[in-house]
Formats: structure tokens, sequence, C-alpha cells
């Protein structure tokens, strides 16, 4: 019963922290400066 | 298992997310070198074109020595690429570095390759799952290095801004140490049922292995063509230019979480299903954004959207081959059907074009790309999943 909690508190924590990074380099996106200028040089190379 | 998958997946990281801000290059790259951008352009597609193509012979490499060294053989490639890019005096050189150099160096560092590692040292109850952490790592790579490279542009320059990236290509390497296999130690070859020419004989002549080719054909083709298209066609319907660009980080951060869902998912439903519903939805999706009205929330649900089903065909469609023929010849099976992908991608990049050039916009191609999505939904139902039986014996998982 402990180790399955256990293992539910580290998938939540792993989710939530890969989240939170996801989230973060969003923001860089979001970046006026950065975004005009990937609309600028929008390109993209699939 | 657990170090196979991270360096695996770290591996995927830098090398799919090098290439994917490579268009940042275009203005720096063909303003100092006084170029064209077709020039660019071409060195581009040559590299789409390389990256299939040697993906084929890469994934033969890697079955019969080991992924270690075709792995470690492409990093250095691809610093050498990189490096060669900054450096390109002609046209020429640069098509040499950035497209060919390059294009062999991504075969060797990317998804079929890995996933031959995968494959051979992850069970197969977790096999697709896994398949789906690699190609999120993938997926997260192409998300993160586009804002990065664009900080490195501005803050060291193009040029220098290249070098650093060919060094960091080289991390590659201590990474490839975490796949070395005993069973390749020494140039020693496992036991395998099957030469190269049986097992392609075998993939070439089972309905299902071309039911999977044809379904990831139409996978290249509509993400490459929304990925290059989408913004000129926002701007023909007078979009705000960064709307475009909010479309991207969308389509990239919910790329991430499709990925790995599509993986995992595969463990517990039948893959054909997955893939089917996938390139389904994805025609329903493009008709709903072309019946709404435009705007920037239309565009950007439906980049949501396309993001969660945009790379998501590779962890099951490369699982259910190995699921098929085994993973004694995983990589090279697998580079076949990534070839037919990157046949599709350049499909839908120069049909978007041409298409665009004859009839002054891009509804012809978002009426292929429906109807595309329609047929390789169909295509996927039918494939089998089951292991190949070959005479007194089935395919080992």
């Amino acid at each position: 019963m402990m180790q399955k909690w256990r293992s539910h508190w580290r998938t939540l924590l792993i989710g939530v922290l890969c989240t939170l990074i996801l989230l973060s380099v969003l923001s860089l996106y979001l970046q006026p400066l950065f975004l005009m200028t990937l609309a600028n040089q929008m390109w993209s190379c699939f | 298992m657990w170090q196979v998958l991270a360096c695996g997946a770290a591996i995927v990281t830098l090398s799919m997310g090098v290439r994917h801000g490579f268009g940042l290059w275009l203005q720096p790259i063909t303003q100092a070198q006084n170029w064209t951008r077709e020039n660019f352009a071409m060195a581009i597609a040559i590299q789409n074109l390389t990256w299939g193509f040697s993906g084929i012979f890469s994934g033969m490499l890697a079955d019969r020595f080991g992924a270690f060294r075709v792995i470690v053989s492409c990093a250095v490639m691809y610093a050498l690429g990189l490096i060669g890019m900054a450096y390109s005096a002609t046209p020429a050189m640069f098509t040499a570095t950035a497209g060919v150099l390059i294009g062999i160096a991504q075969a060797g560092t990317t998804y079929a390759v890995i996933y031959g590692v995968i494959g051979r040292n992850v069970s197969a109850e977790k096999r697709s799952w896994a398949m789906g952490v690699a190609a999120a790592a993938g997926s997260f790579g192409q998300f993160l290095m586009v804002p990065t490279e664009g900080y490195l542009i501005s803050t060291l320059g193009w040029q220098e801004a290249l070098v650093w990236l060919g060094l960091a290509a080289l991390m590659v390497i201590p990474l490839a140490f975490g796949l070395r296999e005993p069973s390749f130690a020494g140039g020693a070859t496992p036991h395998r049922d099957q030469s190269i020419l049986h097992a392609l004989r075998e993939a070439f002549t089972y309905p299902s292995f071309q039911l999977l080719m044809a379904g990831y054909f139409v996978c290249g083709f509509q993400v490459v063509f929304i990925g290059v298209h989408m913004p000129s066609y926002l701007r023909d319907h007078n979009m705000a230019p960064e709307v475009a660009s909010i479309a991207l980080a969308l389509i990239g951060l919910f790329n991430v979480f499709g990925t790995y869902i599509a993986g995992s998912l595969g463990q517990r439903l039948a893959k054909r299903k997955i893939l089917s519903f996938i390139y389904f939805s994805r025609s329903v999706a493009i008709v709903l954004f072309l019946l709404a009205p435009l705007t920037p929330l239309s565009v950007y649900i439906f980049s949501a959207v396309m993001g969660l089903l945009w790379l998501s065909t590779v962890p099951p469609t490369n699982a259910v081959v190995a699921q098929i023929f085994g993973v004694a010849h995983l990589s090279m099976l697998g580079g076949f059907v990534f070839f037919s992908h990157q046949i599709g991608s350049f499909m839908g990049v120069w049909l978007g074009g041409y298409l665009y050039d004859q009839t002054g916009s891009y509804d012809v191609v978002w009426y292929i790309s429906i109807a595309l999505g329609i047929f390789a939904a169909g295509v996927n139902l039918p494939v089998r999943e089951t292991a190949i039986a070959r005479g007194h014996h089935t395919a080992t998982a």
C-alpha cells in the first residue's frame, strides 16, 4: 500500500517537473523580441 | 533498461533539436554570404532526402555492427557538418555540409538507430512506452532548441553559434557509451535467423509493412506541408506575424505530450487503431480548421490539436514493425519506413509550393491532406500486429 502511494507520488512529481520545464521553454517563445524574430525568419525545416 | 532509455532519449533530444532550428540561420547566412534563399533551401531539401535515404544503410550497419559505432561516427559527422556550415564559402560546399553530411549524421543519431537498441533491450511489454519516451525526448529537443539557437545567434553571431552547436553535437559520443551492447562487443554479430536480403524480401512482400509505409508517407506529407506552409497561409489571410510564431510554439509543446501519450497507449491498445485514430483526427482537425472562421484563437486550437497528433505516429509505427518482424533487423526496417516518411515530407513541401503557384491558394493541398489522412486511417486498420509466421518459427519479440 505504502509502496503504491510512493509510486503514485513519484509519477506525479515527474509529471509536474516535466510540465514546469515545458512551460518555462514556452515562455522563451513568448518573449516579444524572439516572437518577432521567429515570425520574420519563420522557415520551418521539418 | 533505464540507461538505454536515458542515453537514447538524450541523443535524440540533441540530434532532433539541433536541426530543427536551422530555419533561424536562413537570413543571417544568406545575407552574409550573399546567397539566394534557394541556395539555402536546396541544402535543407537535400538534407531531408539524405536523412531518409541513408537511414536505410545506417540501420543496416547498426543491426550488423551495433548502434554504438554508427552513433559515434555520425556524431562526428554532425559536428563536422555544423562547423562546415559555418565556413562554407560556396553554395555547393554548403549543400555538401548542411545537406549531405548532416543528413547522414541525422540518420545515424535519430529514431531508426535508437529504436533498434531500445527494441533489443526493452521487453516487448514496455517497448511501445519506451519508444514513446524517446520520441517525446526528440519532440522536446525540437521545442527547446529553436529559442536556444535563436539566443546563440543573437549573442554569438551566426558563425560562432554554429561552431558551438557543432561542439554540442559531440556530446552525443559520451551518451553513446550508454547504448553499447555486449552482443556486438569486439565486432561480434549476434546470431540472426535471416540475412538482410531475406528480411527485406519478407518485409516488402508482407502487406502490413506496405500499409505501414503508406501511412507513414502521409504523416510526412501532412506534417511538413503544415510546418513549412502554415506561416504563408496565415500571412495570406492577414494574420499578425506573431500568430504563426505562437502556433509553432504550441505545436512544439503539445507534440511532446502527444508522442508520449501515443507510446503509452500502444502498450494497452491495438497500435493499428491508434494510428488510424491519429490520421483520421488530423483530417477532422483540418476540416474544422478550414470551416471555422480564421482567428488567432482558431489557429491556436488547431496548432494544439495538430501538436498532439504531430509525431505521435512515430512510436506506434516503429513498435508495430518490431512486433511483426522482431528486432534483429529493426533499425533497417525502421529506416525503410522512415524513408517513405521523408518522401512524403518532400512531396508535402514541394506540392504545397507548386500548387500554390498554379492555383494561387493552398486550398487544393489542404484537400489533398484531408483525403490522405482518411486514406492513411483506412490503410492502418487492416495491419496485422501479430508476429509473422516463419515456417515453424515466429519473429522473436
